[in-house]
């Protein structure tokens, strides 16, 4: 195991609706430096993990650990960056821009009244320029592509410099040739930003190249360990089908 | 052309609707971005249980109708927190409840006369000194509580699932904004009227929705049309004797029917 720091611990977490078992008994670990890939078929519980995980759901049982804090008890909010499954059904005709949209992103850094500065709209053009959309500042974000709009959703999670960055299913919907060029800005912000990542996707095959970590939910967790144990695991045959091809070796 | 502003009452009704309309301008827009536009109407039936009951005690209907209004604010939100009934069905209910206590209060207390008529479809051209000043005043604070929360309440507004994520605290938030547009609600009541207080809450803020390019723009053109709405309809009304809050909201809808062809126009049918 690495010797980085522990960043989030989920601890025997059990998760209900109603009488309908959602997630049982899982246990996870990520640690600084981690892109966590969680993975499953439809309704395994991944996004509800996700949740769970970020404090918008209460686990029925078990216990949730930010940066060594209890959920309920969490304050860190700028610590977290996170990119939800809806960034790309947005309403087009919300009339927000994208500069007003990354500019949310900071306010889990400020104190109340939560104003916008003149040096936070600095802050907000290197986001924007960081994801390459700085020409798009005063563009409504309905009227951008789908891919643009991620790439402005990913700004608005980055912009406060957290220390992980969350992302539920974010190329939904993305043609094959913007979802490569998402996964290399992740790869970026992972490596030369040092972000830890947390990716919940249904498609290993797609991210495989990228991710150091993987946890399989099926209402349980499956596997949860590294890259290469993964791969060689008799999971990956049970997930691929022969369907897509696993690039088992990080760039 | 501008005589009408020798009148006294005129100034008043003139100061009044400016205040209250751009603040209903303002609030509509989180409203109607929230799919929540319908709460105006909840909440003016609300109000008109208020005013019934403050005409049964014999006390002051403006304070009563503000009690009821946001205490029905706050039932609604918390009959789809906690209940799970969906919005619109937690405001149809209040509404309703609203509507039939309101009657069985009038009928109660026999109002059923000039003053109950002055609530339902307003009267701003008689407007008291000492009601200006209150209106004047709970704008200016509803105003301010939106200055200090504009922020929180666009994220929310746009995203409140990330917004939550980061810390902000949605339910409070909701709770504030429906506090307020109860306040307002009952301000809106002196300018239209109870029947079409909901029309003011929403009509300039769709309006200024049609052709906005971003946020802060769709607020200062909803404000920007509340108030010609407010100061032609009222000088029409003056003019031509007529109604003024079925001037002001006619006018408003002309606003409407011009920015969304506007809009239909630039980018074509949705």
């Amino acid at each position: 195991m690495s010797d980085h720091q522990s960043l989030i611990s989920v601890q025997n977490v059990n998760f209900t609706y109603g009488s309908t078992v959602v997630l049982s008994d899982i246990t996870i670990e990520i640690t600084e430096g981690d892109f966590l890939a969680i993975i499953g078929p439809n309704g395994s519980g991944k996004t509800t993990l996700l949740k769970l995980i970020l404090g918008l759901l209460r686990p029925t049982s078990g216990r949730v650990q930010l940066f060594g804090q209890d959920i309920e008890r969490f304050s860190y909010w700028k610590k977290l960056g996170y990119v939800p499954q809806k960034a790309t059904h947005i309403d087009p005709f919300f009339p927000v821009s994208t500069q007003e949209v990354v500019a949310m992103g900071l306010l889990s850094s400020k104190k109340f009244p939560r104003f916008i500065t003149s040096s936070d709209r600095k802050v907000i053009d290197k986001a924007l320029e960081l994801v390459d959309m700085e020409k798009f500042k005063s563009t409504r974000i309905g009227e951008l592509s789908g891919g643009q709009q991620q790439r402005i959703f990913i700004a608005r999670a980055i912009v406060n410099k957290p220390d992980v960055l969350f992302l539920d299913e974010p190329t939904t919907g993305v043609d094959a040739a913007t979802q490569s060029r998402f996964y290399d800005m992740l790869d970026v912000l992972n490596r030369i930003q040092n972000i830890t990542i947390v990716l919940v996707t249904h498609d290993i095959g797609v991210v495989s190249k990228y991710v150091t970590k993987v946890a399989c939910l099926n209402q349980k967790l499956i596997f949860h360990g590294n890259h290469e144990e993964f791969c060689q695991s008799s999971i990956v045959e049970h997930f691929l089908r022969g369907e897509q091809h696993l690039i088992c070796h990080r760039h | 052309m501008l005589s009408f502003l020798s009148y006294g009452f005129m100034q008043r009704a003139l100061v009044v609707g400016l205040f209250i309309s751009a603040v209903c301008a303002i609030l509509g827009v989180f409203l109607i971005l929230r799919r929540d536009a319908m709460i105006g109407h909840g909440l003016a039936h609300m109000t008109f249980a208020g005013v019934a009951l403050g005409l049964f005690l014999h006390v002051w209907p403006m304070t009563t109708a503000l009690a009821v209004a946001v205490l029905s604010a706050l039932g609604i939100i918390k009959l789809r927190e906690k209940a799970g009934v969906y919005e619109d069905t937690a405001i149809g209910i209040f509404s309703s409840i609203g509507m039939a206590s309101g009657i069985v209060l009038v009928s109660m207390a026999r109002s059923f006369n000039v003053s109950l008529m002055s609530y339902l479809f307003g009267n701003i051209l008689a407007i008291s000194p000492a009601e200006l000043w209150v209106s004047v005043a709970l704008t200016g604070i509803v105003l301010f509580i939106v200055i200090l929360f504009y922020q929180d309440l666009l994220f929310i507004t746009f995203d409140s699932e990330s917004a939550k994520s980061s810390g902000i605290k949605v339910s409070q938030l909701e709770m504030i904004l429906a506090v307020l547009t109860a306040i307002t609600a009952v301000l809106g009541m002196k300018v239209v009227g109870l029947l079409l207080v909901a029309a003011l809450l929403v009509i300039p803020s769709a309006a200024g929705l049609q052709i906005a390019g971003n946020f802060h723009e769709a607020m200062v053109l909803a404000v920007l049309i509340a108030v010609f709405s407010v100061t032609f309809g009222l000088v029409t009304a003056f003019y031509w004797d007529l109604p003024a809050s079925g001037a002001i909201i006619l006018f408003a809808s002309l606003f409407f029917i011009s920015a969304l062809a506007v809009r239909i126009v630039k980018t074509g049918f949705a």
